[in-house]
């Protein structure tokens, strides 16, 4: 199976030569692409640098805008399967193989999930997690442990699907959409570090933000959105 | 608000001579500086329209409109906007796509 590492980084210099390396030196049997999203520090010219295959954005699209492009990238390709993989190292590329096996079972979309073995720690931003998750439950009928997860691997048909739609964000109400359309998904127990270098986005006021957009969308907006 | 409406008036005949403005967009304004010109000439009119249609005062009559005709403005504008992104990310993909193509193609045929 032809499996594709998109790698969104938008200011990752700190960060994308440790993660790209370790992806290279140890798992080369897959391909891998950087998405520089505009960055406006020396990611790019690290790519350059150590020869990575990247694709670099002439201005900033947002992390949507990244991973579509990956997705764009992987269906001009024909690759099999694609995952998103976070820049900062918060995922662990030892995780890429079984969440292919399920892909090779017939799954749609899998996700590397950090809470199918282990219960969630009871924090306000798993409490958001978990608002999503019955969410998507009482829209969709499934459940999904880890909504929130950035880890997500992608069949083919996905593949298509997300390069050329639009308003397909990587993000949980993306996955509620496409389940509602027919997708089979999948969990795989992943475990995630913690940023080594940089800041994460999430703010407070984002992440209530983010969580009035995510249920208002899952709850709401879903039912009026054309899927293919 | 005869003064108000004309000057609004020339503005926007001056913005389209200097084409900062797409003459498709400008008609929008045009229309609503003859609206507030009409009515600020023949305040008659908006008298009568508002009592016919049962409006306390006129001024409520005339806040009312504008602000209908300004959310509906705001409302295609944000319509507007999310086209314009749509097309912006896809420009910008396909452009950052087309280029790595070109660099990988360049490197193949510096090694040969």
């Amino acid at each position: 199976m032809k499996t594709l590492i998109i790698i969104p980084a938008y200011n990752e210099g700190e960060n994308i030569e440790r993660v790209v390396d370790k992806l290279i030196n140890e798992y080369p049997q897959y391909d891998y692409v950087i998405i520089n999203d505009g960055s406006k520090d020396n990611t790019e010219e690290i790519c350059i640098k150590n020869g990575y295959n990247y694709i670099s954005h002439p201005v900033n699209l947002g992390l949507a805008g990244a991973v579509q492009t990956g997705m764009k990238y992987a269906l001009k390709n024909s690759y099999d399967a694609a995952i998103q993989f976070d820049g900062d190292g918060q995922h662990n590329p030892e995780y890429i193989a079984p969440m292919l096996e399920k892909i090779k079972q017939g799954n749609n979309i899998v996700i590397g999930s950090r809470f199918i073995e282990d219960k969630k720690p009871s924090s306000l931003r798993m409490f958001g997690n978990n608002l999503i998750e019955a969410a998507i439950l009482l829209t969709t009928g499934k459940k999904i442990n880890d909504t929130t997860s950035g880890m997500r691997m992608f069949d083919k048909k996905m593949i298509e699907i997300l390069a050329t739609a639009t308003d397909l964000g990587p993000e949980p109400d993306t996955v509620a959409l496409l389940i509602r359309k027919g997708a089979k998904v999948s969990e795989v127990q992943a475990y995630m570090n913690d940023r080594v270098a940089g800041e994460s986005y999430l703010t407070l006021t984002r992440s209530v933000a983010y969580m009035a957009r995510m249920m208002i969308s899952i709850l709401v907006l879903q039912w009026f959105r054309k899927g293919k | 608000m005869i003064i108000v409406s004309v000057i609004v008036m020339v503005f926007v005949f001056r913005k389209i001579r200097k084409s900062h403005f797409v003459i498709e967009d400008s008609f929008y304004w045009i229309l609503l500086c003859v609206l507030l010109l009409v009515f600020s000439i023949f305040p008659k009119i908006c008298y009568s329209l508002s009592d016919f249609l049962g409006f306390e005062a006129p001024s409520n009559f005339i806040f009312l409109v504008i602000i209908f005709l300004l959310l509906a403005k705001v409302f295609f504008l944000s319509v507007k906007i999310s086209k314009l992104q749509t097309k912006l990310d896809n420009l910008v993909q396909r452009y950052a796509i087309d280029s790595h193509e070109n660099v990988r193609k360049g490197k193949k045929n510096a090694v040969n």
